[in-house]
């Protein structure tokens, strides 16, 4: 059966090669999230088309990233730990997440892995910052 | 843009207009202007009064149409009372929309008022439209037409993305030639400005030209506790008999404009007054938990999906007509002539030996299909890779809707049922998450005089999310005579294509017979 690719896919390829940079956890702090997501679609509009922004708030805001979130949280492939709920902890699912289905959507998508690491990467700044 | 998406938008805007003129245009529907104002009554809000020019417009077949359109699409077949309507709402809305906005002028002298006379029509305007372009069962018909080709070749070239598309309609719709032409002659008869460009900007929550600093203008009808979501948590929870706890008047009395971050004037609540607003999104919660994700309410919703999905497949053999009209549901336009009256009038005029006649009363008689699996972190084995897999198709793609509809077809074919049950009777259905983001979207003054986010001061949002997460239940649907054997398929496929285990309670739940337990 063919799977699509969906916000999901793109979440799990740029967690993965921040995890491949020895980073196991970001901010789930909404507002930072969004922004830097609606930045990286600026910058990578193919890639991140995916993600569409809402700019009639003060931020803008992406319905596709908090779904994805919230499904990679329930599928426990990331976590937030109770009464500290400021970022993210990337779970070791997310490996094999990558490796049985994300990897090969992405390729047949025609998203570059190298293309994502980048992203990955230049998201790294704006998302390791947990605010107090 | 290719031929074809040129065409489709030519065809899309074409067909706003033909809707447009037929409902507001017509005149074979032309009443008299009234001469007064009107008092109508709510069940909930009490006297509401509207402006002449205001009945003027409700006149509409426009907006009468929105009497045949139930506010919580199936709901009413799982709890009786909600049969109201998007007419009520409206009506409650504009109610709504004026109570926000009395509440944060009366907290400036009358010189230094925030919303001007002028501003507050528009915003009426405005709340009166908002829900002019919702189609038959409201947001389930949406789910469907929000992938027809000429909605998307719209959304492709405009410059408001992530707007729901009834929202494109109603502020198409309010700038359509035989709008504007209604709009003129009640400027020259009541004397009055109308700015439908500007309702239109405050229905779809894009900054109104000149106006971007003043951002709450747009939050009455497009905020975190707007007129919108206030009248409709009230009046569903009111009529599903669950009601809800919202202290209004406390949530009002702070209400205030205040400058956020990046200079745009947004509406405040002071710290005190948190607590309205943490009620608001607990009974949102609520809502979505017991109410429209009521297994029995989606599974109404899937068999009226299979209706609509027959009329796409084959226009030939099952068409919705309205006004001698025979409507192409392969097109989004063609759905604002759908109503649920429409709907079932189709299911009146079927001989009993058709197979359709028996799908829409089977509706109508209340034969819904019953649950065949129950997919949730405490049905399954390990939530894990597989289950991110199943989980993304909640997202709301084209694609996610044909990957459902796919693995249906897989969970048929393993039943080995053909020719007993077709593909309209099968379902995967797994419910979107609703969004919680009305924290970060709201600023509190706090006791030092500076603004802050509700989100900064308590993470209300995460404890809500995690509550959603708990209630959360995928479903597959079948008729009840094939429930054992879909249970039976379902749990082979799922594990044999994503690798996921059932426990026995993913059965037991859905009240099979013989569960089967793969975990």
């Amino acid at each position: 059966m063919q799977m699509p690719m969906t916000a999901e896919d793109i979440l799990v390829g740029i967690f993965y090669h921040m995890q491949g940079e020895k980073f196991s956890k970001i901010t789930a702090d909404r507002e930072s999230l969004h922004r830097a997501f609606s930045d990286a679609k600026r910058d990578n509009p193919e890639v991140m088309k995916i993600f569409k922004f809402r700019e009639r708030e003060v931020f803008p805001e992406s319905n596709q990233l908090d779904q994805a979130l919230s499904n990679l949280d329930a599928a426990g492939v990331i976590t937030r730990q109770n009464l500290t709920p400021r970022y993210y902890r990337f779970e070791k699912h997310l490996a094999a997440c990558y490796d049985k289905f994300s990897k090969e959507i992405l390729k047949t998508a025609g998203i570059d892995e190298l293309e994502m690491k980048k992203i990955a990467h230049n998201l790294l700044s704006r998302l390791s910052e947990i605010p107090e | 843009m290719t031929c074809t998406e040129e065409e489709e938008l030519r065809q899309f805007h074409r067909g706003i207009s033909r809707f447009a003129e037929e409902f507001v245009g017509n005149p074979l529907y032309r009443k008299q202007f009234p001469k007064n104002a009107k008092i109508i009554h709510d069940p909930l809000w009490g006297t509401i009064r509207l402006e002449p020019w205001e009945v003027a417009l409700l006149d509409l077949p426009l907006f009468q149409r929105l009497r045949q359109i139930h506010q919580t699409s199936l709901v009413s077949y799982v709890f009786p009372g909600c049969n109201h309507s998007r007419f009520e709402h409206t009506l409650g809305v504009i109610q709504q929309a004026q109570r926000l906005i009395d509440a944060v002028n009366a907290q400036y002298p009358p010189t230094a008022r925030r919303f001007e006379y002028e501003t507050v029509r528009n915003l009426r305007l405005a709340a009166l439209f908002h829900d002019c372009g919702h189609s038959c069962f409201s947001h389930i018909s949406e789910e469907i037409y929000r992938s027809c080709p000429d909605i998307l070749a719209f959304f492709d070239t405009d410059g408001s993305p992530q707007c729901n598309p009834h929202e494109v309609f109603g502020s198409l719709i309010l700038k359509s030639d035989p709008v504007r032409q209604f709009i003129k002659e009640l400027e020259e008869k009541y004397k009055i400005t109308l700015n439908p460009d500007a309702a239109a900007n405050y229905i779809t929550g894009l900054p109104a030209e000149g106006r971007r600093r003043q951002r709450y203008e747009h939050q009455v009808i497009n905020g975190p506790f707007d007129a919108d979501k206030l009248d409709y948590i009230f009046r569903d929870a009111h009529y599903s008999g669950i009601p809800v706890g919202l202290d209004l008047e406390r949530l009002w009395a702070s209400c205030k404009i205040g400058t956020a971050d990046g200079g745009a004037d947004v509406l405040t609540l002071h710290q005190a007054s948190v607590a309205p607003l943490e009620q608001v999104l607990f009974s949102k919660v609520n809502l979505f938990a017991i109410v429209y994700q009521h297994p029995k309410v989606r599974a109404a919703e899937r068999m009226f999906q299979s209706i609509i999905e027959t009329a796409k497949n084959n226009p030939d053999d099952i068409s919705f007509i309205n006004s001698g009209r025979k409507l192409n549901l392969n097109r989004a336009t063609d759905y604002l002539w759908l109503t649920d009256e429409v709907f079932f009038a189709e299911a009146l005029a079927r001989e009993r030996n058709d197979p359709l006649h028996k799908r829409l009363h089977d509706i109508r008689y209340r034969r819904l299909f019953v649950r065949a699996l129950t997919i949730s972190n405490d049905t399954i084995g390990k939530p894990g890779e597989g289950f991110l897999q199943l989980r993304k198709l909640n997202e709301k793609q084209a694609d996610t809707y044909a990957a459902k509809r796919s693995l249906a077809g897989e969970i048929l074919k393993a039943a080995k049922l053909d020719g007993k049950l077709d593909p309209g009777d099968v379902w995967v259905d797994l419910p979107y998450d609703p969004s919680f983001g009305e924290a970060d979207r709201t600023y509190v003054h706090t006791a030092s005089g500076s603004l802050r986010k509700v989100s900064e001061l308590f993470p209300i949002h995460y404890w809500v999310e995690l509550f959603q997460k708990h209630k959360w239940r995928g479903h597959v649907f079948c008729p009840q005579e094939y429930q054992q054997e879909i249970h039976e398929a379902a749990v082979d496929v799922l594990n044999n294509i994503y690798g996921i285990k059932f426990k026995k309670s993913a059965g037991e739940t859905s009240h099979v017979p013989r569960p089967k337990e793969t975990a």
